[in-house]
């Protein structure tokens, strides 16, 4: 199934629905940052609010998509991580390696983008 | 008591694990974040068996002790074994550029852990939980 | 101290004035407790009634008798009527939640005024709380034992300040079960209030072990994958050396002696934003 890539102004939104086979994680992948160059989006949100489980896997590759995408100059925010999983993550060990900027939902993410551009 | 095996060769049987293992962890009677956890450390051994061995399996099944109820995971492959076993229970440690964090996660977030593995036989994991 | 004085007064009025609207809201929500059902609706208006002015007088002049004598009383009854601790406990910590509330919403606007407001209401509610739980000792020293596990399972208050920020007073010995409710609780008001500071106060938490210390760590890096920043404040040097122990990076904790000093930081952090809102 392709996840549809949203564009409001030039921030990207992406809305994950269901859980992600590996593969739909790289396509996905791919075709954010594709799309992030076409459009030079300046901000991307990934919204994981129905994610009922994120291994280190999933963690693993939202890192990467958001480095790669700050890298083409487009801010990320990971968006909707529920409390459940916030915690579980904590507990796997995640913030070994988690770099990316998170915020409650997709308002509060924009928030944080908006501000930034403000700047 | 019930108990469902589930076949692993392919991510999206990673995923399909961790959906039989929530929907077992519920009916037992773990909160959701008990759920979570669960799930969550199914989704990493089970990933592991992808990764590391190629294929093999996944039971989970209801167990009972005394008065206690809880979930067992058994994750059984005849992939190539795990050389160094305590390098493999650090955390960070991967041979495969992962995170490293899906032993040492599983652990964490599972009551009991158990790892048995023989190089060029295979690797099993289990790891239970218990209904507080 | 003159200025302590002023303060004293001023909170007294603000709950005399008040008192019906507090009295009320304290009865309501002892009653969503579903605690206290032993008492008759008129007998326990009476007792709440004669409880809530007896600590206005503590307020007013430091003068804790009729504290404590209300407490003893308490305590007595509660043993005899088989009214549980934490019953007594939650229904008592219930009315110094309504008051902090009044007054953060009185002082909301008078930063100085709510910190010395507030530096004030906790010198006492701790002291009436402590003899409280004195008397409620004292009383049932032989069965205290088999209770102390319900003491220690108090419900722990989150108290939401603003739209966006939450302050949890941590009380009593944490034990790791119970901090591993308070973690839930706490990330589930989040979600629900959508807060982004959260102040943890542990000023009445004398000592925790480092499973407790590495819930409290955990709780902090999980609000923050929830877009909320944690302050912890009142930490005692018994709780600082268990955390250092830990080997815990605190460079990504923010922590102030107080929760006076707490508060301000959190102002600090939410002002900057509305600031920053403001210049949109
Ligand atoms: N089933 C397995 N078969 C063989 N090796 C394994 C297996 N599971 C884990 N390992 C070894 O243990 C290491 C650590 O595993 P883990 O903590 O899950 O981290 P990661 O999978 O990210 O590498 C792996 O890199 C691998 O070398
Ligand atoms: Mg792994």
């Amino acid at each position: 199934m392709k996840i549809p890539i949203l564009k409001m102004e030039d921030i990207l939104i992406v809305t994950i629905q269901s859980e992600l086979t590996d593969r739909e994680i790289e396509e996905l992948s791919h075709d954010i940052l594709d799309m992030i160059n076409k459009v030079g989006a300046e901000g991307l949100i990934i919204d994981i609010t129905a994610l009922k489980v994120v291994d280190s896997f999933m963690a693993r590759s939202l890192n990467a998509i958001a480095n790669a995408a700050t890298l083409l100059g487009s801010e990320t925010v990971v968006v909707g991580i529920q409390p459940a999983v916030a915690l579980t993550l904590v507990e796997l060990g995640l913030r070994i390696s988690w770099g990316v900027k998170t915020a409650l939902n997709l308002e509060k993410g924009l928030e944080i983008l908006r501000k930034k551009k403000d700047k | 008591m019930d108990e469902q095996t589930i076949e692993v060769r392919r991510d999206i049987d990673v995923i399909l694990a961790r959906n039989v293992g929530r929907k077992m962890a519920n009916e037992i009677g773990f909160g959701e974040l008990d759920q979570t956890r669960i799930t969550t450390a199914i989704s990493e051994l089970a990933r592991n068996i992808v990764i590391h061995a190629n294929r093999g399996k996944v039971v989970i099944r209801e167990i009972q002790k005394g008065d206690r109820r809880g979930i067992e995971v058994v994750c059984t492959d005849d992939g190539p074994g795990i050389e160094d076993i305590e390098a493999a229970l650090r955390d960070g440690y991967t041979t495969a550029g992962g995170l490293g964090i899906g032993m040492t996660g599983a652990k964490r977030l599972m009551d009991e852990f158990h790892v048995e593995s023989v190089v060029g036989v295979g690797t099993t994991v289990i790891v239970k939980k218990w209904l507080r | 101290m003159a200025g302590e004085k002023r303060v004293a007064e001023e909170l007294v009025t603000l709950f005399e004035e008040s008192e019906k609207e507090l009295m009320d809201l304290w009865v309501r929500k002892v009653n969503q407790l579903r605690v206290m059902k032993g008492l008759s609706p008129e007998e326990r208006d009476r007792e709440f009634k004669n409880i809530y002015r007896a600590s206005l007088k503590a307020f007013r002049d430091g003068d804790y008798s009729e504290v404590e004598r209300y407490a003893n009383k308490i305590a007595k009854r509660g043993a005899l009527e088989g009214i549980s601790v934490d019953e007594i406990l939650l229904s008592f910590l219930k009315l110094r939640d309504v008051r902090m509330r009044k007054i953060f919403i009185r002082y909301q606007g008078d930063l100085p005024r709510l910190l010395d407001a507030l530096d004030y209401f906790e010198k006492v509610s701790n002291r009436m709380f402590s003899i409280v739980v004195s008397a409620i000792i004292r009383e049932r020293e032989e069965i205290i034992q088999e209770q102390q596990c319900a003491m220690l399972e108090l419900s722990t208050p989150v108290l939401q300040l603003w739209d966006e920020a939450l302050v949890l007073p941590l009380i009593g010995v944490i034990d790791s079960e119970r901090a591993a409710r308070i973690v839930e609780e706490l990330l589930g008001k989040i979600v629900e209030t959508g807060a982004s500071v959260v102040v943890m106060d542990m000023t009445g938490v004398p000592v925790i072990d480092t499973a407790v210390a590495n819930h409290i760590l955990k709780t902090v890096q999980a609000a923050k994958l929830l877009g909320a920043e944690t302050i912890i404040t009142g930490i005692s040097p018994a709780n600082a050396q268990t955390i250092v122990t830990l080997g815990i990076d605190l460079s990504m904790i923010h922590t102030r002696r107080t929760l006076r000093e707490g508060i301000k930081l959190m102002y600090e952090m939410l002002g900057l934003e509305f600031k920053k809102r403001g210049e949109q």
